[in-house]
């Protein structure tokens, strides 16, 4: 090691031939210009084709499960290449349960659903595991409302569930990209709770930083440029999410649809002591928060409970789009449910009536499914099977249809 | 990672509109300084900046009253604030610990009290330049009178976050030459570093990133062929990562006219480890060479001290990249491989030969070295326990 002496820099010169650059500077600056607008005008036009032609739903690899992150243009053409003009659009939101997951591809309960709604409806799953009824497929059929304004919206909660308007934190990337795209309705509750969540104290810098990203987006399209490469050519980034770490550059159009099948699944695999254990807790506190019994020894929702879900009820969509959204109410499969004593298969009940009437106070159509559902209908407590999933469908098309007729779509 | 946020974007995109539309550079200077307080404040908050300020305003102040104590008072109070900051919970984990955990958990909750959840936004780096400023005022150096200036050298935005470390003198004459003129080749080579910068980052060491997380907890269960992959990615990972983070600092500098001192000079090319450290963070290994090194008495005193001296600086030196054993060992696992590195030429008989081999086959050299460099990783990122038994089953052990 020498001592160190200060030394001035030797002023730099552009005449300089060692300092000059490859490419002459206006035009490398250009170039960059000029890339960049390209790029935007590829990701603007390119994200207009379906990028997923043999999917029918958002599975793991298409999903953020996998790291990737679908666009609302992307789920936007998914939706235009699967519902003609002269179609209902069926959209359906929602979270694993109705995504199908425990059902293969092929015999997932929206494509029975499809069978029996026929060709004057067009179904399109868009749930995601672990979504809520605000989040995903319900920023896309708001935005495509005038390019399909004859479309029901479905989803699914469990009883008195909350249901946010600004969706949940794992799929909110969606809604940014709506907001920001300009793609929602105005509805002063959501605006509000989106302006509280960007303003909150302790995420205010993370999340400006992503109202910058989205909003840069907006104009630029840099995600669903990356997202057509990235579905059609290679991934862009290792994600050790696939079972072959070999597979992770692989372009994510290509691989298949390989949800569990649960008919291939023995009982005893998917119902081991350990999450028997778990889930009969989870399902004797389907209906616990809020209810106690009166005077009359009936269950009654407190009223703090009941003004909380009507509250969310109200809020979570925006009004002219209500008359045409139908909520599912899930239960749990009955091999739990049998088990409950009476007291607690009874308070169930009232909370699903309790949740069917909050929703339809406001105008939406609700439903619940599963009370004449066989234990083998479910795959796990939540999950159904393929024959779960084609009770669903029955149970589930005649209220679309009903729907239709009421909204005037069949005139 | 600062670099890789949209308000980066923005704000450089902004701040150099406007840096580049004003007539004359002082004007410049004045914004310049403005729009980094404004990087540093959205950055590091207001607990981040206070420490900060109050530093930059101590050295300011020392510096420009030139007395000999007063430097080297604010010089203690920079390394007493790294320390407090960075160090304090470290240190009382292995000084008053074993002494009594009693009072050692009383004043890690007396010290957390104080500190913020974060040591305060590139505390390291500034500590290190007042430090220089300072100790070069002591030897004679002159001051910066222009307090836009000073405040330009301590807060100027793409080096303030992971450096490189700055001098000052080539700092401020690189600002005066720069900032007179637009020069379009700087924008080309600024242009050209920074993609390059994010290339490296983002597509490469990010990527090897995900992939090292996914493999080492099965690193046991690994071909020996890919045990060496992995170690690999490790050493590729870092280099990647931290010479794209300089790239983009050095290419963001370079479009407001600004030339940063290199950190980087392909490392995995060199043939010692001397060599090396003359490659790898030149910033750092220059001033813990010009200001603990040189300063502890260098290779004046002998071969003992001299070794004593590269060990203290390269413990520092691993200690400086964070508080755990695991880079103190690293940097002293340095130090000794530095002093092999200076004094086997001077071991009777087995020296002369041995160096004689690494003179007619440099290739000798050049594998030994990268193998002990890419093994000293395993040290800087896993616990050491961990970290030795991988180092085993690379060899097969």
């Amino acid at each position: 090691m020498s001592d160190f002496t200060p030394q001035p820099l030797p002023a730099t010169s552009a005449a300089d031939p060692a300092s000059r650059p490859f490419f002459r500077p206006w035009t490398l600056l250009a170039g960059f210009v000029l890339g960049l607008g390209l790029m935007a005008w590829t990701g603007r036009t390119v994200i207009q084709r379906d990028l997923h032609p043999y999917a029918v739903r958002f599975h793991p690899m298409i999903a953020p499960d996998s790291q990737y992150e679908p666009t609302m243009g992307e789920m936007r053409a998914f939706v235009r290449a699967r519902c003609r003009p002269d179609q209902i659009l069926v959209i359906v939101g929602g979270n694993s349960i109705l995504l199908g997951v425990g059902q293969p591809a092929d015999r997932v309960w929206t494509k029975r659903l499809q069978e029996i709604l026929g060709d004057r409806y067009a179904v399109v799953n868009l749930a995601f595991r672990g979504s809520s009824p605000t989040d995903g497929g319900a920023f896309v059929a708001e935005s495509l409302r005038d390019e399909f304004p004859r479309q029901i919206y479905i989803a699914n909660v469990a009883a008195l569930q909350a249901a946010d308007a600004i969706g949940i934190e794992s799929y909110r990337f969606i809604l940014f990209d709506a907001y920001y795209k300009g793609l929602l309705l105005p509805w002063a509750p959501r605006d509000q709770q989106f302006k509280e969540y960007l303003a909150a104290t302790d995420y205010k810098t993370a999340r400006f930083e992503r109202r910058l990203g989205a909003e840069a987006d907006a104009v630029l399209h840099f995600r669903d440029f990356w997202n057509w490469w990235s579905a059609t050519k290679f991934f862009t980034f290792a994600t050790p999410y696939q079972p072959d770490p070999n597979l992770a550059y692989r372009a994510r159009a290509k691989f298949k649809d390989e949800e569990t099948d649960y008919d291939t699944l023995p009982f005893d695999q998917r119902f081991t002591p350990s999450v028997i254990a778990n889930d009969t807790i989870i399902t004797r506190a389907y209906s616990a928060n809020g209810y106690a019994k009166n005077a009359q020894g009936q269950w009654q929702l407190a009223e703090g409970s009941r003004e909380q879900f009507l509250r969310f009820a109200a809020n979570a969509f925006p009004d002219p789009l209500k008359p045409r959204t139908l909520i599912l109410i899930s239960r749990n499969s009955p091999y739990y449910t049998r088990q409950l004593e009476t007291d607690l298969q009874t308070r169930d009940e009232t909370a699903i009536s309790d949740t069917i009437a909050g929703w339809e106070k406001f105008g939406y159509a609700a439903l619940s499914y599963g009370h004449d559902f066989a234990p083998e209908d479910f795959g796990d407590r939540t999950h159904l099977t393929t024959a779960g999933g084609t009770k669903l469908a029955a149970a589930t098309a005649p209220k679309i249809q009903a729907l239709a007729t009421q909204l005037g779509y069949l005139k | 990672m600062i670099f890789t946020t949209y308000w980066f974007f923005a704000f450089t995109a902004l701040t150099l509109a406007v840096y580049w539309l004003l007539p004359v550079a002082t004007l410049r200077w004045w914004f310049l300084a403005a729009a980094c307080t404004v990087f540093h404040g959205h950055f590091a908050g207001p607990a981040g900046m206070a420490p900060i300020v109050v530093l930059m305003v101590i050295t300011y102040v020392a510096g420009f009253s030139r007395q000999k104590w007063a430097c080297l008072a604010a010089m203690i109070l920079c390394a007493l604030t790294l320390c407090f900051y960075k160090y304090a919970l470290f240190f009382i984990g292995i000084v008053i610990e074993p002494l009594s955990s009693g009072f050692a958990a009383q004043l890690t909750d007396a010290a957390k009290k104080i500190m913020p959840g974060a040591p305060p936004l590139g505390i390291s780096f500034f500590a290190f330049e007042f430090v220089h400023y300072l100790f070069d005022l002591r030897r004679g150096g002159e001051p910066i009178r222009h307090p836009v200036k000073f405040l330009l050298f301590s807060i100027f935005f793409p080096s303030l976050v992971a450096g490189p470390i700055k001098r000052y003198p080539q700092f401020l004459a690189a600002l005066e030459t720069g900032s007179r003129r637009l020069v379009a080749g700087n924008f080309a080579d600024g242009l050209r570093r920074i993609a390059i910068g994010f290339a490296k980052k983002v597509a490469i060491a990010d990527n090897l990133t995900f992939l090292i997380d996914h493999q080492q907890p099965q690193f046991a269960a690994l071909g020996l062929f890919d045990r060496w992959v992995f170690l690999a990615m490790l050493a590729f990972r870092i280099l990647l990562d931290f010479s794209g983070y300089s790239d983009i600092a050095i290419g963001v500098a370079k479009l407001f006219g600004v030339d940063l001192p290199e950190n980087f000079n392909w490392p995995y090319l060199a043939r010692n480890i001397q060599d090396f450290w003359q490659r790898w963070h030149i910033s750092l290994s220059s001033w813990i060479r010009d200001y603990i090194y040189i300063p502890l008495g260098g290779s004046r005193h002998g071969p003992v001290r001299r070794v004593t001296n590269g060990l203290i600086a390269f413990g520092l030196c691993g200690l400086w990249h964070g508080p755990a054993w695991n880079f103190v060992i690293w940097g002293l696992y340095h130090g000794v491989g530095l002093a092999l590195c200076a004094t086997y030429e001077k071991i009777p008989g087995v020296g002369p030969a041995i160096s004689g081999v690494f003179k007619r086959e440099p290739t000798i050299g050049f594998v030994l070295t990268q193998i002990f460099v890419w093994l000293g990783w395993l040290v800087f990122f896993y616990p050491v326990a961990e970290a030795l038994k991988m180092a085993r089953l690379l060899f097969g052990l």
